[in-house]
Parts: C-alpha cells; sequence; structure tokens
C-alpha cells in the first residue's frame, strides 16, 4: 500500500468517527426524541420528502436526457446553447426565488415545490447527456455509419451506452441535490423534512432541526449508493473507469 | 466487379476531390488506393458506400448503380475497416463481430457458429474472447476483430482505410501475411487505402495511384515498378523501385526467360521455384552462398542460381517495359 493511500485511508477514518462520534453526541442530548415522540409525523414528512425528490427527479430526466439527445442531433447542433443556457438559469437562480416565482403561478403546495425542484434538477443531467453523446468518439460514430446502422439504431446501441456512464453520474448528481434543495419545499407549504428543519430554526430547538436535517443527510447517501449499484448494473464495466 | 466511372467529388462549388476518376477492380481482387494526404483516396472509397455523396459519376458493383440502392441496406453488404478500428467501446467482442449479422436478423446459432469460424480464421480463441470489452485487448488484436466484424455478414466487397496504419511494424507484417491468407480463402473484392508504398506493393494486384484527386495510374504492382507513367508517380515509388520489384517476381517468372546453369553435384543451399527473388537474396547473403539451387515441388533439382543472373533478369524486366 503507498503512502497515498495510506493518508485517505487515515484521513476517512477519521471522518467516520467524527461522525459517528456527533452522532452518539446528538442522541445522548436527546437531539432524535422527535423521531421516537412524533413517529407518525416523521414517517408523514418522510413520505412526503421522497414524493418531491421522486416525482421532480423522475420529471427532470423525463425532460432533459430527450434534450439532450436532440440537442446532439447533428440537425439540430445549434440549438445547445439556447437549451444549456435555460437550464443554466433553471439552476443560477437561487431556488428560494424560483420558488416565490412559481408560488404567484401555481399557489402554494406540492406542485409548485415539484416544479422548482424539476427547473433545479435539469441542468445537471442535460450538461452531462450533451457531454456524454459528445464524448462517443467520432470514429465508432463513423463505424456504426459504415457498417448500416440506422441515425435511430446508432443512438440506441451505440450512442447512449456510451454515454451511459456521465449520463448516470448526471442523475446521481441531480437526486442527491435534490435531497437537499426539497427541504425547502416548506417555504410553499410542500411539506417534507424542511418541516421539521424549519420549525428547528424558528423555535430554537434543537431537537426538531436534527431530527429534520440528520435524515436529509442520511437520505441523501443512502439514494448516492443505490444509484451506484444501479450504475453498475446499468452501465458494462468497459465504461466504467 | 467495382466500377468507377467518371466519379467526382466537388467541395464547397469549387475544391475537387475526387475528380473524374474512372477504373475497375475485377471481382477478388485487392485494389490499394495510394497516394499522398488530401489526395482524395479516402473520399473515394468512402463514395463507395456513400458515406460521402457523389457529386457526378456512378459507382457500380457487380454491374448495380450503388446511387440506385437504399443506402443503409449497401452498407450492409459492404465491409468497413478503418484505421482506428472504430469498435464499440460498450459491445463485448462477440456483440462487435455480430452487429450486422443481428442487424439481419440472423438466428443465435448462425450468428455463434460465424463468429466461432471467424476468431478461429485470425487466430484468436473464441471461448476466450467472447465476453471480454475492446479496450481489453491489445492494438493488434483490435485489429483483427475490426477485420472478421467487417467481414461477418460475408459481404462480396470490402472497404478498408489503411486498417494497419495504428500498428507497429512487426505487428503490421504479421497481420498483413495473415490477412493474405485470410483473402486467398474468401475472395473478396477489397478497396484499400493507403498512403506506403511498400504495403501496396505487397497488398495489391491493382494499384491506383491520385493525385490532388486525379488518378495517375492504375496498374498491377509490377508495371507500376517497372513502367511508371509520369514524373509523380516515378517520385512517389522511389528509387529503389526495382528493389521494391524484387518480393514480386518469383523464381519460376525468371525460369521462363532464362536457362538455369546444370547442378554440377555440389551441395549447395536449396530453395523452391515459387520463392520470390528478394527472399532468395536474403539466402544467398545469409548463406553466404554465390549460387542456390532451385528445386521443383517435388524437390528435384532444376538448376543453380546466382546474384548475377537474378541482377540481369531484374534490369531486363524494367528496360522492356
Amino acid at each position: 500500500m503507498n503512502k497515498n493511500k495510506v493518508i485517505a485511508l487515515g484521513f476517512k477514518g477519521v471522518f467516520w468517527i467524527l461522525v459517528l462520534y456527533f452522532l452518539f453526541w446528538a442522541y445522548t442530548n436527546g437531539y432524535f426524541d422527535i423521531l421516537f415522540n412524533q413517529t407518525d409525523e416523521f414517517t408523514r414528512l418522510l413520505r412526503q420528502h421522497l414524493m418531491l425528490v421522486g416525482l421532480s427527479s423522475a420529471l427532470a430526466i423525463l425532460i432533459a436526457v430527450p434534450i439532450g439527445i436532440f440537442v446532439t442531433r447533428p440537425a439540430f447542433r445549434k440549438t445547445e446553447w439556447f437549451f444549456l443556457n435555460t437550464a443554466n438559469l433553471g439552476q443560477t437562480i437561487p431556488t428560494i426565488a424560483i420558488l416565490a416565482i412559481v408560488m404567484s403561478y401555481l399557489g402554494i403546495g406540492y406542485q409548485p415545490a415539484v416544479f422548482a425542484l424539476t427547473a433545479f434538477s435539469i441542468l445537471p443531467i442535460l450538461r452531462n447527456t450533451v457531454a456524454g453523446i459528445n464524448s462517443v468518439e467520432s470514429e465508432v460514430l463513423d463505424s456504426a455509419k459504415g457498417m448500416g446502422l440506422t441515425p435511430w439504431q446508432t443512438l440506441i446501441k451505440v450512442e447512449l451506452p456510451n454515454a451511459g456512464m456521465p449520463i448516470m453520474a448526471g442523475i446521481r448528481t441531480a437526486i442527491v441535490m435534490n435531497v437537499g434543495t426539497a427541504a425547502l419545499a416548506y417555504l410553499v407549504g410542500g411539506g417534507g423534512l424542511g418541516d421539521f428543519i424549519f420549525t428547528g430554526i424558528m423555535l430554537r430547538s434543537n431537537e426538531y432541526l436534527m431530527s429534520g436535517a440528520v435524515p436529509v443527510t442520511v437520505l441523501a447517501i443512502l439514494l448516492d449508493q443505490i444509484l451506484r449499484v444501479v450504475e453498475r448494473v446499468a452501465v458494462p464495466r468497459s465504461l466504467r473507469a | 466487379m467495382i466500377e468507377f466511372s467518371n466519379v467526382t467529388k466537388v467541395y464547397d462549388g469549387d475544391v475537387k476531390a475526387v475528380d473524374d476518376v474512372s477504373f475497375s477492380v475485377p471481382e477478388g481482387n485487392i485494389a490499394v488506393f495510394l497516394g499522398p494526404s488530401g489526395c482524395g483516396k479516402t473520399t473515394l472509397l468512402r463514395m463507395v458506400n456513400r458515406l460521402v455523396p457523389l457529386t457526378s459519376g456512378t459507382i457500380s458493383i457487380n454491374g448495380e448503380d450503388t446511387g440506385s440502392l437504399n443506402e443503409i441496406q449497401l452498407r450492409r453488404k459492404i465491409g468497413y475497416v478503418i484505421q482506428s478500428n472504430g469498435l464499440f467501446p460498450n459491445m463485448t467482442i462477440e456483440q462487435n463481430v455480430m452487429v450486422v449479422p443481428n442487424l439481419l436478423g440472423w438466428d443465435k446459432k448462425k450468428q455463434r457458429d460465424r463468429f466461432n469460424y471467424l476468431m478461429d480464421l485470425v487466430g484468436l480463441a473464441p471461448d476466450e474472447y467472447r465476453k471480454r470489452y475492446p479496450n481489453e485487448l491489445s492494438g493488434g488484436q483490435q485489429q483483427r476483430v475490426g477485420i472478421i466484424r467487417a467481414m461477418a455478414a460475408d459481404p462480396p466487397v470490402m472497404l478498408m482505410d489503411e486498417p494497419f496504419g495504428a500498428l507497429d511494424p512487426i505487428i503490421r507484417n504479421r497481420i498483413q501475411n495473415e490477412f493474405l491468407q485470410i483473402q486467398k480463402e474468401v475472395q473478396k473484392t477489397i478497396l484499400f487505402v493507403s498512403h506506403d508504398i511498400d504495403e501496396a506493393i505487397k497488398m495489391g494486384d491493382q494499384i491506383a495511384i491520385f493525385k490532388s484527386g486525379s488518378l495517375m495510374q492504375y496498374d498491377t504492382p509490377t508495371e507500376i515498378l517497372a513502367n511508371p507513367k509520369n514524373d509523380f508517380v516515378n517520385e512517389f515509388v522511389g528509387a529503389d523501385r526495382a528493389i521494391k520489384s524484387l518480393s514480386l517476381y518469383k523464381i519460376s517468372d525468371l525460369l521462363e526467360e532464362k536457362q538455369l546453369k546444370p547442378v554440377n553435384g555440389e551441395a549447395v543451399t536449396k530453395v523452391t521455384a515459387d520463392t520470390n527473388l528478394r527472399e532468395t537474396i536474403a539466402v544467398l547473403f545469409t548463406e553466404k552462398e554465390n549460387e542456390v539451387m532451385v528445386t521443383n515441388d517435388a524437390g528435384e533439382p532444376q538448376g543453380l542460381l546466382s546474384l548475377d543472373e537474378i541482377q540481369e533478369y531484374l534490369q531486363q524486366s524494367i528496360e522492356s517495359k
């Protein structure tokens, strides 16, 4: 084992010890009491949170991947800057501002929250889809064409599979960010674990704050790991660096 | 047979990449397109499977105008090999080789048999490589797979764009020999782009030499070396064209014009009559002999051959043309 690996492992070890110590400290101080005292409320908010993340992520994938495919077709290359910049806008405008704007049109509740989260998640998926498809070598595309694959067959059999790794990475980034951002849904009455967090902030209650924030973090890490497994199944080993 | 008639490609209205080219390649032959970069040889090749559309003229395969066919169907009947092999990184070796048969709807059994046959042909163990991915193979192995992928659906015509260009000289030489051996068996009509005169002489039944889009000379390698049509061809084949042509003549060619000295009983190194002159000279030099004994296929001595006679024959064959 070389020196760098030892150092990396050391840092990892220290990090996890700190995390576990923090959780233990929080638990002994009763900061997770809400989870035990209001289990029903917690599961309701968790379910809401998952619904927000699930629907907005699914919509973002359904919008971003087809657009990514569209702008990489030779005939529509020129539209790439338009879509990418629009998606950039969706991410650079502060989420709270998007929520505020959306609220004035869609009112309050679940819908505006989903809309804002979707807008926020499109960029990483779109950018990675475009980058992934663009990274397929021109020789590979040339031989596909030369062998008599139709443009559709080239897309399905060659371009998308070879862009699989970056696309999956984009989806993973978007979903993990989405889990954290979904806490803001509380602001438009969209529910989710943000209820606990904002209640904690307003009441200056560490119990509420922790019972909201820690599950959000754990959820993000958990989803990331699950998506890594999906990635291993979906992407052939030759493309996993 | 592949026939090019008045084939022209003009880019942007005035850049002539291919200029009024006409010639034909007989069935089962390898025609090498040779010339410096930018001479239009690759463009001409890519016009055959219509990756590049023609500006004017026609290309026909076995009497059928390629322009009248569906381009997707056309391409599936033409093998296509490129320099960087173009294997699909996301597919296993078997999936890569079977791309076209798969599109043509071959059943599993037929595909499997074909894969095994082709892998054996290029000396790769089918079961060892079936499930591997292209990036797990060496450059030479990848290129072999690239070649058999083009042969997978047994197309009568193959296009090869500098297929061995990215390989190191030793591997390149080996694969060239393997490929010629395979060609003896499969007898495809092959168009082969190269910028290397030695490769062209070795691989080609015919060589077409191009200069800025125009066909300079289309002939057999022996003709081109013996009788370059103009200064460009002369310069391109090089001042050592006599030496290059050595590998194109066999002792049996020489026997048609010359009587050998009778064998006088001394034991000297034996070579068969189908040995080429280049190898014969190599034997003379390495064995430090003045003469070699030429034998027929049965091993019976035919006579003695010396360096002087080879030199004389070569000069005659170049001057006579």
